[in-house]
């Protein structure tokens, strides 16, 4: 396309918003055809944002993009060989397990087994546990925490049930995986937390130092670094993390609801610390739904529409105003 | 399809990434939706790629995907703005620094708009002051679509041949930014 006598049709079509999928592939073969047409087109672009009072730039980051999506290319491959691994793994312990049980019963005597797994429970104090290869895990009263005997040697997994705190030395060639029953965290270098929440739907995992991957079954994957913490919820298959931009699977319906029940259910939705600044605020009602959205869209509507104001400080979100609309 | 591997989807990332990119935005107005949304496009490229069978170009497939996402992204972006009277991007997007260049070079198209023919500077105002769609534009001056392209470009071409002394001083409109 070298028509240069509607070329500006082409053009301010495009920067106006109203190109159609074909028209902006035309448009990107011309700007590519001679460095000419590209100065043309900047030339042309530089006069729309003139023209429009509320010029945005465009901005991207290639690079940070391309982690983003790595990020999701890479774990779909490891969750499924992981997986796999995991059910043999387990096939395997089982029936070695009843084989032992039987083995015992008939001989009581001490197993030879090569493979037998260690369980550890915690029972009335927190128990503190050094694993053979330089990992340090304390164990939560009530928590259990079940590896086999290679572990160190040819895996590191470990199944949790219950709250533990992991003190972990990154290997690259043997991974350390904590098996939360179809939900994984992985450490890549670590010291982090995990709590199961007393209604046992919901996982909590803090990390304090490196990165944690934290995945499950169905391919959810998402990577938690220091200090931040993130929420998994067990029968929706949600990942939340405190600083996310986008809300998972957000879907909030509110009617006439109080504002500080609001407050507490986002709060727990994205793990983040909400505070009014007026208690007079917490009797404020509020019928809004929100689908797919991420805190800060939630708040700046729930704000405009009741005529408060937020804002951000540090790691918590305030909301302000005298009254109500 | 079937057997794309990583290196030739990254390649096709590469290759795509930032035209879509400028194309999400200049149906959205923002930066975050765009780049969220060509990412989308890609996630979902890789994730279907067993299942998905391209007829025609993997460019065209992604270019149309982007496209269409954009639309669902408005469609829910208009009721949202049923709760709040003026969208966010106004709020959030709209910091203004005027420096004395930029009021005189606003002034500039103000005497270039003067040049214009009518009908085509009314219906240039109308798109770019209103931000009203074309659709809206053609009805609005009972028009057909097809008018509205052409004064648009016309509009466009005699603003360019007016102003192009002017236009280098124009700070850069696209801006890469990467850290960390």
């Amino acid at each position: 396309m070298d028509n240069t006598e509607n070329i500006e049709t082409l053009i301010s079509k495009f920067l106006a918003g109203e190109a159609s999928p074909e028209e902006a592939m035309l448009l990107e073969d011309w700007k590519l055809n001679n460095p000419k047409n590209m100065e043309k087109f900047i030339q042309c672009q530089k006069i729309f944002a003139l023209a429009n009072k509320q010029a945005t730039k465009l901005q991207y980051n290639k690079t940070k993009a391309w982690k983003n999506i790595q990020l999701h290319i890479k774990h779909e491959t490891k969750v499924i060989s992981f997986y796999q691994n995991y059910k043999t793994l387990l096939g395997l312990a089982a029936s070695i397990l009843i084989i032992a049980g039987v083995y015992f019963f008939l001989k009581n005597q001490s197993s030879t087994l090569e493979i037998s797994n260690h369980i550890v429970s915690a029972q009335n104090k927190v128990k503190h546990l050094e694993l053979n290869e330089n990992s340090r895990i304390d164990l939560a009263i009530g928590s259990q925490l079940i590896y086999d005997n290679n572990f160190g040697k040819t895996n590191r997994n470990v199944k949790l049930n219950g709250s533990a705190y992991f003190t972990v030395k990154h290997n690259e060639t043997l991974p350390f995986i904590v098996d939360l029953g179809n939900v994984y965290v992985k450490d890549l270098g670590t010291k982090f937390e995990i709590k199961l929440s007393a209604d046992t739907d919901s996982i909590h995992i803090k990390v304090d130092e490196g990165i944690v991957l934290l995945f499950d079954s169905a391919s959810n994957a998402i990577e938690i670094t220091a200090s931040e913490r993130a929420l998994y919820i067990k029968s929706t298959k949600q990942l939340i993390t405190n600083n996310q931009l986008l809300g998972y699977d957000v879907n909030l319906n509110f009617e006439n609801t109080k504002l500080s029940a609001v407050i507490a259910q986002l709060e727990e939705k994205f793990v983040a610390k909400i505070i009014l600044a007026n208690p007079k605020l917490n009797n404020c009602q509020i019928s809004a739904k929100f689908k797919d959205e991420d805190l800060a869209t939630i708040l700046a509507v729930i704000t405009e529409t009741l005529g408060l104001t937020y804002e951000k400080q540090n790691n918590e979100f305030i909301i302000k105003g005298e009254a109500c609309n | 399809m079937n057997n794309i591997s990583e290196a030739s989807f990254e390649m096709l990332f590469n290759t795509h990434y930032e035209a879509l990119t400028s194309y999400a935005f200049t149906l959205l107005n923002n930066n975050d939706d765009a780049e969220d949304i060509v990412q989308h496009v890609f996630i979902n490229l890789w994730e279907n790629r067993m299942k998905v069978e391209i007829h025609t170009s993997a460019r065209a497939m992604l270019y149309k995907a982007v496209y269409n996402h954009c639309l669902n992204r408005i469609k829910h972006l208009k009721i949202q703005k049923a709760h709040v009277e003026h969208t966010l991007y106004v709020k959030n997007d709209a910091v203004i620094h005027q420096s004395i260049d930029q009021k005189e070079l606003i002034q500039r198209l103000n005497l270039a708009l003067e040049l214009l023919p009518e009908q085509c500077r009314k219906i240039f105002e109308m798109s770019r002051f209103e931000h009203l769609k074309y659709q809206e534009i053609a009805n609005q001056l009972q028009l057909s679509i097809k008018t509205i392209e052409n004064q648009m470009g016309k509009a466009l071409k005699i603003l360019r041949a007016e102003l192009k002394d002017y236009l280098p001083i124009i700070l850069l409109i696209i801006s890469k930014y990467y850290h960390g």
